[in-house]
């Protein structure tokens, strides 16, 4: 087994924490508590990134004539909570296990298969990262050494991957943020109106 | 001596005892205590007091830990309940959980009950439509189950009587089969759901569209103020229990009213066992109760008895409910007990699209919604199936987002969402022919926590109920069609019987004591001072939701019990 293959494997046995060092969160988090699944504060870190290519952060744009402000993300609404809740609560165990299998692959997966593995410090390049990994139609063929089958690794990335994305979006569309800024929800709707014209009418 | 006096017989004697705090018992304790009798109303479940018990009324959706949804591992461990379409996180509480009362299923059957004060009138749809002629004639001129002991005109001004203190929103559509009420302002229907109307009535004869009654107050009333109600905000959360008592529950309504005469005394966690059968005096004299927290027993007295339990669990009782005289049951001298269990076939849906409109849309929400009358074999037999459904319909304006990709695309396709073209729905509510093999029964072996046996529920479909599923696809397929909808799309949800929660008979009215066993004032034929006023007294189902008629029922039965009792024959 030559060096570069043995350092692909171990990374894999060491599952997400391979990436630790270029994880950039700043001060060190505390996990998520949960019942079913067991991931560590690494990992947890590691679906935040994920939720965070999802949905990003944007420029705030308000300013005294518009107070529209589509900054908010992933990150900023803490979403990777609502997912792992969401997982861990919602789901059946097989999900689950994909899930988890498919976190704890995305790192040693890209690193073994792509240029340029996930997470990069761009939103653009985990972008491209991800919208990679989705659209994958086949695995690339078995690298020497590597145990688990590229194959077995996709197919859980790519559900991890499809489950995260709902999550993220009804998250984010279920988030108080969402329902009150971008399309307020009211309690007291006040009186049902059957034939409304649509001009000038936000769309919700 | 203290404790002696409170358990002495004389204070657990009433004059009046009303099993179950539901959408019947409310009713029945209501007009109990207005007519001055000192009433007890036992409920099995906990308490739940109006406003005060309603935990999640004022939650926002993203205060919902799960967004609504409800978990897994509670999903697994209840099934039953998981398919009810208001079982969610925010009414999770007033469901009763498979797991703590099971029963038995010899045929799929999915039992939805809410043991609480107020019942399941705290979850029901609020849909209220009266019967005509053409419902209470049926089994006579159609030949099945027997025929019904009254008429229209028996139960009109007790639909009119529970109407005006409920509060009813509808229009007066002058429709013979399906009667106006007392009713306050009607909901809207909405511009696609007219377009619909219009064309139904014009393309065809003796279809109709109108929108559903439903109790709500569009415009409270000074009964309905003094209740301390008020007007309906259009929230749509009703399940959780209304703030405002907006929509009518016996928490919100009619309990509060019967606890202000200061003749009720109700008892939450009362777990009712039995009747007790005296057979010297030839009457029941109350009923063996276990208390459902600390498992005593204990025994409450009344020369009257109102049963109303909900309508399958009303057959536990009686069936239950054994002596010397009655060996199979209270009232149970033919056999009958427990049979001729009917309910509604909710099973057909069917959806489209409508391309027109599209400069028009709905604000706001609606707690109800369009509502097309039974059409089939009202005036005549015309199919090769016997009765009809009546249906739910409802338009909306389809909102389009484009959720394709990740990333800053994404977002933007989020936070713009497109007008789409309008969904229109409908859902059918068919009448099931009552039948001797579909029935309730008591397990011979297993009971609950509190010593009660199992019920056995042995009720299916039948041929007839699939021929009508089938006749509501073809006949809403050329609808739909006439009417310019597209991608039409129909779906048998082949849900099992209960699921509709409107599980009716077994305890049935008629005429003859040989083939019923309540007589035409819901009294049981062979044990005239026990009255059952619930579902369980239905002798056909038609195909209006049933709580309306239940609650006339309830008021009827107790004006005529208290002018017996003071004529001295109670």
């Amino acid at each position: 087994m030559d060096r570069r293959s043995a350092l692909k494997q171990a990374a894999l046995l060491a599952g997400g924490l391979a990436w630790l060092p270029a994880c950039d969160f700043g001060p060190q988090r505390v996990a998520v508590a949960l019942d079913n699944l067991q991931l560590d504060v690494n990992l947890q870190d590691l679906l935040a990134k994920v939720a965070a290519t999802i949905i990003p952060s944007g420029e705030d744009k308000s300013d005294e004539t518009s107070p529209s402000d589509d900054s908010m993300g992933a990150e900023e609404l803490d979403l990777y909570r609502f997912i792992l809740v969401m997982v861990d609560d919602c789901m059946e165990k097989e999900d689950q296990e994909a899930f988890s299998n498919g976190l704890q692959q995305l790192v040693p997966f890209t690193k073994a298969y792509f240029e340029k593995p996930f997470p990069q410090k761009e939103t653009m390049e985990n972008e491209a990262i991800l919208t990679q990994l989705m659209e994958m139609k086949d695995a690339p063929a078995a690298k020497e050494g590597i145990e688990i089958s590229p194959t077995e690794q996709l197919k859980d990335i790519q559900a991890f991957l499809g489950i995260t994305k709902r999550y993220t979006v009804q998250g984010y569309m279920a988030s108080e943020y969402f329902m009150t800024e971008k399309f307020p929800y009211k309690l007291v709707p006040g009186a049902y109106q059957g034939c409304v014209s649509t001009d000038g009418l936000t769309v919700m | 001596m203290a404790n002696f006096a409170i358990d002495s017989k004389d204070n657990r004697t009433y004059d009046a005892i009303v099993i179950g705090s539901g959408i019947s018992g409310g009713w029945a304790a209501k007009e109990l205590c207005e007519k001055g009798l000192k009433t007890l109303v036992l409920e099995r479940g906990r308490n739940v007091e109006h406003i005060k018990d309603y935990p999640t009324t004022n939650m926002m959706p993203w205060e919902f830990d799960h967004r609504g949804q409800i978990p897994e591992e509670i999903q697994k461990a209840n099934p039953v309940i998981s398919r009810c379409y208001a079982f969610h996180e925010d009414t999770e509480h007033f469901f009763v959980k498979d797991t703590d009362h099971p029963y038995v299923q010899d045929k799929p059957f999915d039992w939805i009950r809410g043991y609480q004060v107020g019942g399941k009138s705290l979850l029901w749809a609020r849909q209220v439509q009266r019967w005509s002629d053409y419902d209470f004639e049926g089994p006579a001129r159609d030949g099945f189950a027997v025929d019904w002991p009254i008429r229209y005109e028996d139960i009109a001004p007790w639909y009119s009587h529970v109407e005006k203190f409920a509060g009813i929103s509808g229009n007066k559509d002058g429709l013979d089969n399906l009667p106006d009420g007392e009713f306050l302002p009607p909901m809207d229907l909405n511009c696609v759901e007219k377009y619909f109307k219009e064309k139904l009535e014009t393309q065809y004869s003796g279809r109709n569209l109108i929108v559903a009654r439903c109790a709500h107050l569009s415009e409270p009333q000074a009964i309905h103020l003094e209740q301390g109600r008020g007007q309906c905000m259009n929230r749509n959360l009703c399940q959780r229990g209304c703030p405002f008592g907006g929509y009518f529950s016996s928490n919100s309504s009619t309990l509060p009213w019967a606890m202000k005469t200061g003749n009720m005394t109700l008892r939450p966690n009362a777990v009712v066992q039995s009747i007790i059968y005296d057979e010297e005096k030839g009457k029941a004299t109350g009923v063996q109760v276990i208390d459902a927290e600390t498992k005593e027993s204990i025994e409450f007295y009344a020369p009257l008895i109102f049963v109303n339990a909900s309508a399958l669990h009303t057959n536990t009782l009686l069936l239950n409910s054994k002596s010397n005289r009655f060996p199979e049951g209270l009232g149970n001298d033919n056999g009958l007990l427990g049979k001729y269990v009917a309910f509604h076939i909710y099973r057909g849906k069917i959806s489209a699209a409508y391309d027109g409109e599209l400069d028009n849309t709905t604000v706001g929400r609606r707690p109800t919604s369009g509502y097309i009358p039974r059409f089939r074999n009202v005036y005549k037999q015309e199919t090769d199936f016997l009765r009809g459904y009546a249906s739910g319909f409802g338009a909306r304006r389809h909102i389009e987002r484009d959720y394709d990709g990740i990333g800053q695309s994404l977002k933007d396709n989020l936070l713009n969402p497109k007008w789409g073209n309008w969904r229109v729905n409908s859902h059918m509510m068919g009448e099931t022919i009552p039948k001797e093999t579909n029935t309730v029964s008591l397990d011979p072996t297993q009971t609950d926590e509190w010593g009660m046996p199992l019920l056995k529920i042995n009720v299916d479909y039948d041929d007839n109920d699939e021929k009508m599923i089938q006749d509501f696809f073809e006949q809403f397929t050329e609808m739909y069609e006439r009417a310019g909808f597209t991608d039409i799309q129909t779906r048998d949800t082949g849900q099992a019987p209960g699921l509709d929660i409107h599980e009716m008979g077994g305890v049935r009215m008629g005429k003859d004591p040989k083939t019923s066993l309540l007589n035409k004032w819901n009294q049981l034929h062979a044990c005239p001072n026990v009255f059952v006023t619930d579902g369980a007294s239905m002798t056909s189902t038609s195909t209006q939701n049933p709580s309306l008629t239940y609650m006339a029922f309830a008021a009827r039965a107790v004006d005529y019990a208290v002018q017996e009792k003071n004529k001295l024959n109670l």
